[in-house]
């Protein structure tokens, strides 16, 4: 049971102030609300507090914090409106419904806290946004502003793995660094609209030209045509975790990407359905751009050298950077002073004679020149050690016999 | 000829100082191969030490062994750096000997020693009948026998192989600006299958050859001090050995000099620098 109890000398001071209430609200309750000082009589105390469950709730709102906030100029039962009409002594007051005024700004019921399992408290607006000390989201001293909003979550998702790899990510770097357009939680976990994450809408917003190349792209195509299976930013480029392309620790650093191209374009399941080939990864390691870019080369070309990283297209469109058309111009970018002749030949090489009966032939020629070198001259060296073995032995029986 | 002439060369000095350090016990030696001969071979073969240490990595890059070697050197462009340094050994050796086939008078006549005759398929023949016990005695070969001479022609070929196809890789962007790119692709498909090719046969076959055969364990170091010994001069050279010892034969007989030793040379000029040298590879 809920115990209400007020100290001492408050309960004086209360009593005192209800009467007062009491004489006065009687003539003009129905036509002007009660002032702030009113409520401030008391709840500027300090030590006005109440118990509940066991613990100490205060009571106490600083007059200060009140008079900074954005809800300054309001009267308090503006917000507390079930106390208008008895302000006196009052019981615990029914919760604020900020709604009555933000209409807009009302959670969507499908958004993350709102849609949050019966059985847990969903966190509400006071939550994050502050109750008597409130400030414009603007404000750089509001809770959830941009400065402070990760802490603000943090008070709630602290021991969430994913905020300590946001820590460390490429975000969360730049914004502990004071940068704020940064993205913080709320700029892709968008708490007030239903979530979007999949569909790299998010990113987009703050990544306005990779997302128009993007979504012009092979990968985006598909992906905003509702094909889950082609890739939004996060598949490439992590979430929480995201970071620059050259900080090695992305998945798409020039020494990760190959790999994390391969996943999907290795995956035989994935690639049957767009009818993609699987062996782009296994014929690229072949290539010297893959061998050195194995081992370490920073500059050796990796998928997205060639093929463009947010702009991707198949190589059959006239766009695409890998086209026949255009392919003097993406070779050149390594390899200057290439001309159309870089087309005359495939990229991914596979020694088939559909693909190039010359080197077809030249390959096979050394694997046949190699295997019937070796087997001669193995074939001379192992008479060699025959021949000694045997005239060995033939010169011991001769001389035994 | 009397003993006092026992050294056939440039190293009339040489030999005197071997003579000096074991007169009594000291075989006589023949001198096999000139110093600008020698030159030759070990440019050669730490540029291809070189090229074998830093290139097979690549090709067998998926390997672990790979992985640890470029940690250890720094990583491919390191590597490839030390790559291009070992070809330009093998390059400058390689135009330095064809320099030497046509100017230098030893060069030349290596080079016709070195050339394939139809003794060399006889000798095969031969030796292979040798091999089964079906004759007694092994063929008897001249300065260089069919096994040298394939030594020298592989090394030939491969050098044109890789120095061909890895100017195109070196030179990549060029070579794409005036070749099809399917030729980038032969050029690499050479390049990496000679190579085996030629590592192959330099560990198993010359190696047998001059190291781990038993006729020389551990090691035939003509290749260092160019000398040859009179007993494997006669088991290995026993043609060259014979025309040898009649032309010296002959040389002694008017004139007491300690003479040419010049066997195949048509030159006129009887103090010859040494003894016939050759082209590239390998020294028996």
């Amino acid at each position: 049971m809920r115990q209400f109890t007020i100290t001492r000398i408050n309960r004086i001071t209360c009593l005192w102030i209800a009467l007062c209430f009491a004489v006065l609200g009687r003539h003009n309750a129905a036509q002007a609300l009660p002032n702030n000082s009113n409520c401030l009589m008391c709840h500027s105390a300090g030590s006005l507090a109440k118990t509940a469950d066991g613990k100490r709730v205060p009571l106490y709102v600083d007059p200060s914090y009140l008079h900074q906030s954005v809800h300054g100029k309001l009267r308090c039962v503006e917000c507390h409106v079930d106390l208008s009409d008895r302000p006196q002594m009052h019981g615990t007051p029914a919760p604020v419904q900020c709604a009555r005024c933000h209409q807009q700004e009302v959670p969507h019921p499908d958004a993350v806290h709102a849609s949050i399992k019966a059985g847990s408290t969903p966190p509400v607006c006071r939550d994050c946004h502050g109750s008597h000390d409130i400030k414009a989201v603007k404000d750089p001293d509001s809770r959830v502003s941009r400065r402070n909003s990760i802490g603000t979550c943090a008070r709630c998702h602290a021991d969430v793995k994913s905020l300590e790899a946001y820590r460390f990510s490429v975000h969360g770097t730049v914004a502990r660094e004071g940068a704020l357009p940064a993205a913080v939680c709320a700029d892709c976990h968008k708490v007030h609209q239903p979530p979007r994450l999949g569909s790299s809408v998010d990113c987009m917003q703050c990544h306005i030209r990779q997302g128009s190349e993007y979504r012009a792209s092979a990968h985006g195509m598909a992906r905003l045509s509702g094909n889950l299976n082609a890739p939004d930013c996060v598949e490439c480029h992590g979430g929480h975790e995201a970071a620059k392309v050259s900080d090695p620790d992305s998945p798409v650093s020039a020494a990760n990407e190959p790999r994390k191209c391969g996943r999907c374009h290795d995956n035989k399941k994935l690639m049957a359905g767009a009818g993609l080939p699987t062996d782009r990864l296994e014929t690229y390691r072949h290539s010297y751009h893959g061998k050195a870019n194995l081992h370490g080369s920073e500059d050796a070309a990796t998928c997205a050298d060639c093929h463009g990283a947010h702009r991707v297209l198949p190589s059959g469109d006239p766009a695409s950077a890998t086209n026949e058309a255009n392919l003097d111009k993406t070779c050149a970018k390594c390899h200057p002073g290439v001309n159309m002749n870089v087309a005359k030949g495939a990229m991914h090489v596979r020694i088939t004679k559909e693909q190039s009966a010359l080197l077809f032939y030249v390959a096979n020629g050394f694997k046949w020149l190699t295997i019937g070198t070796m087997v001669m001259l193995c074939g001379h060296i192992g008479l060699d050690i025959f021949s000694r073995v045997r005239r060995r032995l033939f010169d011991s029986l001769r001389r035994g016999g | 000829m009397s003993d006092e002439a026992k050294i056939t060369d440039i190293g009339a000095r040489q030999a005197e100082a071997v003579e000096r350090a074991e007169p009594a016990v000291k075989e006589r030696e023949f001198v096999r191969f000139s110093l600008i001969f020698r030159l030759q071979h070990i440019g050669m073969f730490l540029g291809c030490i070189t090229l074998i240490i830093t290139g097979m990595p690549l090709k067998f890059a998926d390997t672990s062994w790979a992985t640890a070697y470029f940690n250890l050197i720094g990583g491919v462009e390191v590597s490839g750096l030390i790559h291009r340094v070992g070809a330009v050994m093998l390059i400058v050796v390689g135009v330095f000997h064809i320099f030497y086939t046509i100017f230098f008078r030893e060069g030349r006549y290596n080079f016709m020693e070195l050339l394939p005759r139809v003794k060399d398929v006889t000798d095969v023949v031969h030796n292979v009948l040798y091999f089964f016990g079906f004759v007694k005695d092994p063929p008897k070969f001249r300065r260089f026998s069919y096994i040298e001479k394939f030594d020298y022609w592989a090394v030939y070929w491969g050098m044109v192989v890789m120095i061909g196809s890895g100017l195109i890789l070196w030179f990549s962007s060029k070579a794409m600006s005036l070749l099809p790119k399917v030729w980038m692709d032969v050029a690499h498909e050479a390049h990496s299958d000679e190579a085996l090719l030629a590592t192959l046969a330099i560990v198993v076959w010359h190696f047998y050859n001059v190291h781990f055969s038993p006729d020389h364990w551990p090691a035939n170091m003509t290749w260092w001090h160019g000398r040859i010994s009179e007993s494997k001069m006669k088991h290995h050279h026993a043609a060259e050995y014979e025309e040898l010892m009649a032309e010296m034969e002959k040389a002694s007989e008017p004139e007491p000099e300690p003479a040419p030793v010049e066997v195949e040379s048509s030159e006129p000029k009887p103090v010859l620098p040494e003894e016939p040298e050759t082209g590239e590879e390998e020294a028996q």
